[in-house]
Order: C-alpha cells, then sequence, then structure tokens
C-alpha cells in the first residue's frame, strides 16, 4: 500500500550522518518528491491519485478511432501530470506484451475464448483484464483509480472496482440506444442494462459532447452532476480530467461514496 | 468457497443436490464452506443453510438473446458478489467452481485475490451432444478449456471423466483426480403408504419402470421409448414413469404414441424430493439409458434405495455397475438390449433381489458423503500446501488496501 506522504517526517535539519536507516530513506523520499515537484505537505497532492488503470479495447496505434485517440491522449496527458499510468488493451498480434510509450505503459492482451457476439466477447475478454490488473495490482505497486472506456470495459472495470474496493470512472462514446435504434432484442436490452449499471456504479460518467450527456441522462438517470464533459479538442482538458479524478478519488477516500 | 449457479432451493440439473450434501459433510471435516449463487424470484442476499453460508445475488433480470449469453453476465454479477464476500470473509482458502457456466467469475476472483482454484468438471459440452460443432458449443468448450488452464487442480466423478478431460480439453492426467458423488442414505428413506403412492402412477399388478432424468437427447430416453413394445411383448403388466422434463418431451410422447404404448406411458415432468423419494421406493426397476452420462447420480440414487438398476454401459455408469451383481449393463443405444435388460429384472425376482441387496452394500461401502468429502479434502491439502511454497501471492490482501 502507498504510503501517505504526510507521514514523512521532516528531517531537513538533522545531521545526516546521525540519521538511522528509517531517517535516511525519509529523507530520500522526500528528495524524489522535490524532484517530481510534489510537495510533502500539499494536501491536494495526497488527494491525487498516482497509478491510474486504463481499460480500453481500442488504443492507438492498433485502431484509429476517436475512443483509441482519446484514451492515447489522455493517457499521455496523465503521465504529463506526473501519474503512473497503465493501459490494458485489445491486440492480438502484441497479447502478452508491455510496451512503453510516453511513459505509459501498454499491457496487450487477447481473448482466447471462441465468442460469436460483441456481447459475449467482451465479457470473457474480462478474465484476461483481471489477470494482466492482478499483475498490476500485486506487482506493480498498486491502482488507485479506474478509468474504463465504452460499455464493453465496464463489466470488467466494475469486477475490479467491487475487487480492490477503488474508485471506477466509465466514458461514454456512443449509447445502445442510437448504435441501434428501434431495435429490441435479448442483445440491446443486455448491453443496455450494462451502459446503465456503468452509469449507476460508478463514481463519474465521462462523455465528450453536453447531447451525449443530456442522452445518457434521459435513458439512464445517473444523477446529472457525476456526468461530465471532456472534450479532447478543447485546451487543457487533461487538467479538468485530473480535477475530476482528484475530486473522485477524495470523496473515495473520505468515505463519500457507497463502498 | 464453491461458486455454482444452482443451490437448493433451485435445481436444473445435479450439481445442487451434489454441492447440498458435500457442503454438509465439509463442516464435519473443519471446512467452512461458503457458497455463492443465483438468487431468483427475489431470494437474494445470505442465508445460514444448517452451517453453510449461503450468498445469493439478484439473477431475476438479466436480459439475454441466449442461455449463453445469460450465463457470461450471470458469471459477471457472481464475480462481483464473490468479491464483496472475499472482502468479508479473509479466511477463503480455496475457489471451487463448478462447470463452465461460472468459468469467468472463478478466473477472475482467482486473479484478483491470487487464491488457488480447484474445478470440478462434472460434464463437457463435446459430451453433451456428442461433439463440438457451431459458434455456441465452441464458446462453452474453450470456456472449459479456459477453465482447466486456470485450475490448480480439477475434480471429476469418474476415470471416464478423467480420460474425456484430459483428450478433450488437453489437460494433463496427473492434474485430475477422481472423486465420486455420493448419495445420502438417510435422505433416501421415505416412510408411507407404498400401496397409496403406486396407485398415483399404475395399477396394483403392473411394475413400474422408473427413469429419471432430463429428457434431452444426451440421456437416450428415446431408446427407452424405442424398447417399450419389446418389453410389453413380455412383460405386459409393465408400467413405464417418466420423471423430468426437457425439449424432447414432446418428440418422445409422440414416439410413444406411434408406437401404440402411449397409454403405457407416464410423463410426470419435473417432481420434488419428497416425490421422487417416494418413486424410487415403489418402483420395480430404474432404468438409465444415457448416450452419455459423467457420473450417473441417479442410479446410484436408486442403488441407494435398493431398487435394481438397468443401466447403459457407458461413461461413469460403466465404472458403477458391476454386471450381474449389482445392476444389469446393457448395450448403450439397443433399445433390443435394454429391452432384454428389463426383462431379466422384472421376469426374475430372485434376480433382482440379488442385484438390490448388493448394490446397497456398495452405495453404503463407496458412495457416502463422509469418505467423499474426506477425498475433496486431501485435493484441498495438496494444493493448499503447493501454494504456500509458491511464490504467486497477493502482495496486499486486496481487502485491507483502500
Amino acid at each position: 500500500m502507498q504510503r501517505p506522504i504526510s507521514y514523512i517526517t521532516n528531517y531537513r535539519f538533522k545531521d545526516v550522518s546521525q540519521m538511522n536507516e528509517n531517517e535516511m530513506n525519509q529523507l530520500l523520499l522526500r528528495k524524489i518528491l522535490r524532484q517530481l515537484k510534489i510537495d510533502p505537505e500539499d494536501h491536494e497532492a495526497q488527494n491525487t491519485p498516482r497509478n491510474i488503470l486504463m481499460i480500453s479495447a481500442e488504443y492507438l496505434p492498433k485502431d484509429l478511432t476517436p475512443q483509441s485517440l482519446h484514451c492515447k491522449s489522455l493517457a499521455d496527458g496523465l503521465v504529463d501530470k506526473n501519474m503512473n499510468v497503465d493501459v490494458i488493451s485489445y491486440d492480438p498480434w502484441k497479447a502478452g506484451q508491455t510496451v512503453e510509450m510516453g511513459g505509459v505503459k501498454v499491457h496487450y492482451i487477447n481473448n482466447p475464448i471462441k465468442t460469436y457476439s460483441p456481447l459475449t466477447w467482451a465479457l470473457t475478454l474480462a478474465m484476461e483484464i483481471n489477470r494482466t490488473a492482478s499483475d498490476i495490482y500485486h506487482r506493480e505497486g498498486g491502482i488507485d483509480l479506474i478509468h474504463a472506456h465504452q460499455w464493453e470495459m465496464f463489466p470488467c472495470g466494475l469486477s475490479l472496482q467491487a475487487a480492490i474496493k477503488k474508485p471506477l470512472i466509465v466514458n461514454y462514446y456512443s449509447l445502445q440506444h442510437h448504435r441501434a435504434p428501434d431495435v429490441n432484442n435479448g442483445y440491446t436490452d443486455s448491453v443496455k442494462q450494462i451502459e446503465w449499471r456503468g452509469s449507476q456504479k460508478s463514481q463519474k460518467v465521462m462523455v465528450n459532447e453536453d447531447w451525449l450527456k443530456n442522452e445518457i441522462i434521459k435513458y439512464y438517470s445517473p444523477e446529472p452532476q457525476k456526468v461530465d464533459v471532456v472534450n479532447s479538442e478543447e485546451k487543457q482538458w487533461t487538467k479538468k480530467i485530473v480535477r475530476d479524478y482528484r475530486w473522485v478519488f477524495k470523496n473515495w477516500n473520505n468515505g463519500g461514496y457507497e463502498q | 468457497m464453491h461458486l455454482t449457479w444452482e443451490f437448493p432451493p433451485y435445481k436444473v440439473g445435479g450439481i445442487g443436490t451434489v454441492l447440498e450434501d458435500l457442503t454438509r459433510s465439509q463442516l464435519s471435516q473443519g471446512i467452512e464452506p461458503v457458497v455463492i449463487t443465483c438468487g431468483f424470484e427475489g431470494k437474494v442476499g445470505y442465508e445460514n443453510r444448517d452451517g453453510v453460508h449461503v450468498y445469493r445475488f439478484d439473477a431475476d433480470y438479466i436480459p439475454a438473446e441466449d442461455f449463453h449469453s445469460w450465463a457470461l453476465q450471470m458469471s459477471m454479477l457472481m464475480q462481483n458478489k464473490a468479491s464483496e464476500v472475499m472482502n468479508e470473509h479473509k479466511n477463503i482458502d480455496i475457489i471451487h467452481a463448478h462447470d463452465w457456466l461460472v468459468a469467468t467469475a472463478a478466473v477472475g476472483v482467482k486473479h484478483m485475490y491470487r487464491i488457488p482454484l480447484v474445478s470440478t468438471i462434472h460434464a463437457l459440452e463435446s459430451g453433451r451432444y456428442g461433439g463440438i460443432s457451431g459458434d455456441r458449443q465452441e464458446l462453452i468448450h474453450s470456456l472449459e478449456k479456459k477453465l482447466a488452464y486456470e485450475s490448480w487442480k480439477i475434480v471429476c466423478n469418474s476415470e471416464f471423466m478423467k480420460r474425456s478431460i484430459s483428450y478433450s480439453l488437453s489437460i494433463p492426467h496427473d492434474k485430475i483426480d477422481v472423486i465420486p458423488n455420493g448419495v445420502n442414505i438417510d435422505k433416501m428413506r421415505a416412510d408411507f403408504d407404498h400401496g397409496a403412492e403406486k396407485a398415483k402412477y399404475a395399477l396394483p399388478h403392473e411394475s413400474i419402470v422408473f427413469y429419471v432424468g432430463r429428457l434431452v437427447w444426451e440421456k437416450g430416453i428415446d431408446i427407452l421409448v424405442g424398447a417399450i413394445p419389446s418389453i410389453l411383448e413380455k412383460q405386459p403388466d409393465a408400467k413405464f414413469v417418466f420423471a423430468g422434463c426437457g425439449y424432447m418431451t414432446d418428440r418422445l410422447k409422440k414416439q410413444a404414441y406411434d408406437l401404440g404404448v402411449a397409454d403405457k406411458v407416464l410423463f410426470l415432468g419435473f417432481v420434488d424430493d419428497e416425490t421422487l423419494k417416494r418413486l424410487l421406493n415403489i418402483s420395480d426397476v430404474m432404468v438409465v439409458p444415457s448416450r452419455y452420462e459423467p457420473f450417473g447420480i441417479t442410479a446410484v440414487e436408486a442403488m441407494s434405495c435398493g431398487l435394481p438398476v438397468v443401466v447403459a454401459d457407458t461413461g461413469g455408469l460403466a465404472e458403477t455397475i458391476s454386471h450381474d451383481i449389482d445392476g444389469i449393463k446393457v448395450w448403450p443405444e439397443s433399445s433390443n438390449s435394454l429391452a432384454w435388460g428389463i426383462c431379466r429384472i422384472l421376469g426374475d425376482h430372485n434376480l433382482a433381489a440379488s442385484l438390490s441387496e448388493n448394490a446397497y452394500k456398495k452405495i453404503e461401502k463407496q458412495y457416502n458423503w463422509s469418505s467423499i468429502s474426506t477425498r475433496l479434502k486431501s485435493v484441498y491439502d495438496n494444493v493448499s500446501k503447493e501454494y504456500s511454497a509458491n511464490d504467486w501471492k497477493p502482495s496486499v490482501s486486496v481487502s485491507q488496501d483502500g
């Protein structure tokens, strides 16, 4: 578990030769934090999630879609804000590899299950996402916040949230109501239920335009203040996302959400 | 922690019944069983069922295009419930999954908590339909493969299943342990008026030939219906009583009608435990004509009631029954052979008595839950021992973080 920064004692004026091992470590940690431009006494920094897990089926360079562009820009932007970003994405050709791209660690997975629909694909891919997320969680220093992109990743995002008890943010790029208008069958109902569950069980909903925000509120009724519009074409949009992350993280740590 | 989609009072196949008896007997082994299962008709939440912790999640409204996608969505909800329970019970040592329906939940929980997974494969998709064809079957087959791959140990209920799992899922033999299903003999005893009960199904002079199970292709019930005319030629007082339901019900009724024996066949549909127990006690012979049978719990239940059995020489049934000693084995897929076996029992009371006596002794000795749960506990102990020596562990307690 990451140690809260506020625990670090101020040894600034003590003679180094008289320090014990613990005090030396504290001093070293303080220097590292200073290099990362984090003030140890900064309460805002304490409320900023450091380790972000993004799960998205689409990611650059494999996919060239609004979702993949958004995810790539977001991941890069978060790294610029000194966050550790792990992305789990689907690429059968690179499955099993972790590629570091500009500070972002991208973990590629494949789905070993033979599926016959996007729904069965998404629900079975969750096993590999869990396995990879578990490696990140247990080996690489934890996960502070989960950001799931589009409905295919919501079931897995929710199961990760339930296991590691960390806040979940869901990102919508479109809705099943628009992808298959006037279609009523078991498949579309399933996807709609997943989209609904994502909007209800997550701590924050993100969309890229006001119209989509209104549609989500119309169809799935999340609390309106829970839905944020973040357009990646706007200036300093990642700053806005970091602000949302902080807000969610702070509320989560203060018990502001039902956990 | 057992993950199962069916658990009493909700039952579909045999898994629920087997698990109820298994978990109860595990209590006496010093194991504290926790069961995560579906809740229907609003029956959700926690239940302490005779000492077994049962947690049910809401599976009432899961929209789906078919059973397969329903099962996958159910499994995701199960994983969430299991995580919730894992965070509550911090002393779970083993996750025990039952069949492909819970594969995604089992694999997910295993990795997130880094706790070893043991799976019982009760049946294989390749066996249910005599092969794998079509995308739905491919899905189940690959889920079975994944579950087997992710499991520390696989448990199955017969040597036949061990060979099938090894061959069909490419799993090494030493990863698979054979532990048969058991039967609770005390539970099968019933005190009631046999004459009055028999009168519900047959005339006093008639002999009841009984079948219980799903009315589906793999169970070979059409082979039994096909044997009825030959049986009636030699034993005109035979009456055929079938308990269970399935997609072949209408087809079987038509088959009986076409053969001119519809008046001699009674389709009861689904029967509750008490009715089943009584039927096993009033019948004259039990028939298990399966094409595919991983174990054949219905034959074992019949034997525990002292009912002579005629079984197809297939799958786990071939191992359970010793021909002419505690039952009669006939050629699979053969109505003539089946008719021969049934007529032998109906026409020879001494043989029937000897078979039922030997069968009862065998069940009492080999298929009691106490010895079965001891064997399962030894599997758990071995897995725990190997796990302790392994470096695959959680870095922090998942539930402690956050």
